[in-house]
């Protein structure tokens, strides 16, 4: 971000009168797009939890049940031994990027660096329950994901 | 008897939430009788246990590979 503002300070430099000092214009800049980043950041947080209950519905019909094309389908069982951390790490990876940006950060929170629910509702500001639908739709989404990349059994 | 019945919906989240709290007595027996019937949830539970202990395998502690560093290097000139 330091080196956005030092981009729109060259870009707009015409613009610089001499009014302020160099240092109060450049902290004036930064301001703006800090503000800019976490504005953009909110409303994609509002966007993104109406979309939650649309996304689940791929899994699920109307009363709640799996779609015969999105239920889980028998593993290969040998893919206990046969994964090895590198291969899942590339395809887990591949699939992290699908998710939604909010619900991939969730997951990585939760289940890659291990924190711990509470702490991470707090560091996002969101609340439990929405933290939860969260979790929930991203561990369908990671699950089909890997299924259809190689845990299937064919 | 309907009140005993939860969907996949509802089941699969439970069991997510099983992983870390106690889940009521009653809405232990919902899930554990949802999974009686269900093969759906039945398999997704055994993947999903298979997916967590995968995860808990990872090492997140890697550094970036020399491709990678030359292509922020790279960004960077730009």
């Amino acid at each position: 971000m330091v080196q956005d503002t030092f981009l729109a300070a060259l870009r707009n430099s015409e613009a610089f009168k001499g009014e302020i000092s160099e240092k109060n214009w450049l902290f004036l800049i930064l301001k703006n797009k800090i503000i800019d980043h976490y504005k953009k950041k909110a409303s994609k947080i509002v966007t993104s939890l109406h979309e939650l209950e649309k996304d689940i519905e791929d899994f699920f019909d109307d009363s709640g049940h799996w779609k015969k094309e999105h239920g889980p389908q028998l593993w290969n069982s040998d893919t206990e031994s046969a994964t090895n951390t590198n291969d899942f790490r590339m395809i887990l990876e591949n699939c992290l990027n699908r998710l939604q940006e909010l619900s991939r950060i969730c997951f990585v929170m939760k289940y890659l660096d291990e924190k711990e629910s509470d702490e991470i509702c707090k560091e996002l500001q969101i609340t439990s329950s929405n933290y939860w639908v969260l979790i929930h739709r991203s561990k369908l989404k990671i699950r089909n994901c890997l299924e259809k990349n190689g845990m299937k059994n064919n | 008897m309907k009140f005993l019945i939860i969907s996949c919906k509802e089941a699969t989240f439970r069991l997510l939430k099983h992983e870390e709290f106690r889940l009521s007595l009653f809405a232990l027996l919902q899930l554990w009788l949802h999974l009686a019937v269900c093969h759906w949830c039945r398999l997704f539970n055994k993947q999903n246990k298979k997916v967590n202990s995968l995860l808990k395998n990872i090492d997140t502690t890697v550094s970036l590979t020399e491709k990678e560093k030359e292509l922020m290097q790279h960004k960077l000139k730009e």
